[in-house]
Order: C-alpha cells, then sequence, then structure tokens
C-alpha cells in the first residue's frame, strides 16, 4: 500500500500570519492535528498540536503570537508513491507524527493514525482523520 | 505480542488540580502525548495533547485552567493481557490515541498509537 491510498481528503491549510489560538481553533474544528502553512501561495512548512503543546508549555501569549513564531519550516516530504511501511519506520525513526505528500503540490498530510490504518489493515476503507 | 510487554515503566501522572500549563511542560518533558490524572490511588481521567489543543482553541488560559476541567473523565482502559493488534484496532475504530492499561487497578502505564505502530511495523507477522 502506497501513501497515496491513504489520503482521503484535501489538506487543512492556514497563513504563517494567523494566531496560534485561531490555527488550534482550525485543528479543533476539523479534527485534524497538523494544518499545512502556506506564505505567497505556496506550501511553506506545518503547524501540529505538538507545536501547539510547546508553545502553551513555554508560556507564550498563544492569542497575539503567530503561527509562523512555531511551524515547522521545509518539513520532510513524501511522494504519494512512498510504501506505508518504509513511511511508519521514517515515522518511528524520527518521531514524527505528521507525514505531508507532496507531488508538485501538497496533497495531504497523513498522520501516524492514517499510517496505521495502512499498516494493520490495509484492505479496510475507514475515514481516517 | 500483548500490552504488558509495552508497559511497566512509570505512567506520566499528575492531580486534577494542577494548571494546563504545568501538565504541558510535564508532558514535554517526558516525551509523551498524554498524562495520566490520579486523585488519591485512583486513575479519574487522562489529559492529551488535544484536550490542550481544545483548550488552546477555546481561548482557556492555560496558567490558570485546571487539569480537570479539560480531562476526559473515567477513560476507558485496557488490559496488560490486551494482544497489541486487538488493541490497535479498537483504538482505530474509538478514536483513541492513547489507552491507559490497567490491571487490578493498578495503572501500569498508557500505550499510545505510536507504540502500538513501532510493534507492528518492528513485526509484521504479529
Amino acid at each position: 500500500m502506497r501513501l497515496r491510498d491513504l489520503i482521503s481528503t484535501p489538506p487543512e491549510l492556514c497563513g504563517s500570519h494567523i494566531s496560534i489560538a485561531q490555527a488550534a481553533k482550525e485543528m479543533a474544528s476539523a479534527g485534524v492535528g497538523s494544518l499545512g502553512v502556506i506564505e505567497e501561495g505556496r506550501f511553506a512548512g506545518i503547524i501540529t498540536e505538538r507545536d501547539v503543546l510547546e508553545a502553551v508549555a513555554a508560556g507564550f501569549d498563544v492569542e497575539s503570537e503567530p503561527v509562523r513564531c512555531c511551524m515547522t519550516r521545509n518539513p520532510d516530504v513524501f511522494s504519494p508513491d512512498t510504501d506505508v511501511h518504509q513511511a511508519a519506520t521514517f515515522l518511528l525513526e524520527t518521531g514524527y507524527r505528521h507525514l505531508p505528500v507532496v507531488e508538485d503540490e501538497l496533497l495531504g498530510i497523513l498522520s501516524i493514525r492514517d499510517v496505521l490504518v495502512g499498516v494493520i489493515d490495509p484492505g479496510r476503507v475507514i475515514d481516517v482523520q | 505480542m500483548k500490552l504488558h510487554g509495552l508497559v511497566g515503566g512509570r505512567a506520566e501522572v499528575c492531580g486534577p488540580e494542577t494548571t494546563l500549563q504545568d501538565a504541558a511542560d510535564a508532558m514535554l518533558e517526558a516525551g509523551v502525548g498524554s498524562i495520566a490524572v490520579i486523585d488519591g490511588p485512583r486513575l479519574t481521567g487522562i489529559l492529551t495533547e488535544r484536550d490542550l489543543l481544545r483548550a488552546t482553541a477555546d481561548g482557556a488560559d492555560p496558567s490558570e485552567e485546571l487539569v480537570r476541567d479539560w480531562m476526559t473523565v473515567d477513560p476507558d482502559v485496557t488490559s496488560p493481557e490486551s494482544e497489541v493488534r486487538d488493541a490497535a484496532k479498537w483504538m482505530l475504530e474509538i478514536g483513541y490515541r492513547h489507552l491507559p492499561v490497567m490491571e487490578d487497578n493498578e495503572l501500569l502505564g498508557i500505550v499510545s498509537i505510536k507504540d502500538l505502530l513501532w510493534v507492528l511495523v518492528s513485526d509484521k507477522d504479529q
């Protein structure tokens, strides 16, 4: 199974100027743990719930600090043709929990949950988040 | 493989009166995404980074707000005798990412989706 088979929805996106709290709101309402960050019309990075956790722990004013302060810029990205086991191994080795899948443009951001679905039950069609 | 092979260390715990900021700090320090909330000897809840995300989204002040108001109360738990693959399927179905493992009312640990994926990827025969 390849990553392309696990992408069920287009990525949730935000700009880098919005506040961390606003990004948290968008993740929470979309039921996802990460957003693709767009700058000048291009995919520039991702912000994840771990980044929000770090901002809270560091005592940032999340209502005013913008996403660009805590996003990950130029994250590792994956081709949609990557095998799911290879992607899982990468996630476990690096400690990442989100995989941006890119082919010319950002196709989706897979979570460790999506990858687990691919590993455990490749035949299953599930609305994963 | 059963879950008891994955737990047995010390679970990260905090009290219900802990602030969200302190709980976030403890999670980061321990490198985990959830913390068990105990009141005396009893497991009363679990707080995950998803709960912190919700709190942040709602404009809660993490230095003032308390864990007890944002945690999942009386979370589902599982036994150390559960098979890793069964636990993983259950978590995917219910939408959990963290599962407390209990035996005789004692918290042995919390397993995450990442812990289970590790086992399943390392041993494809599972």
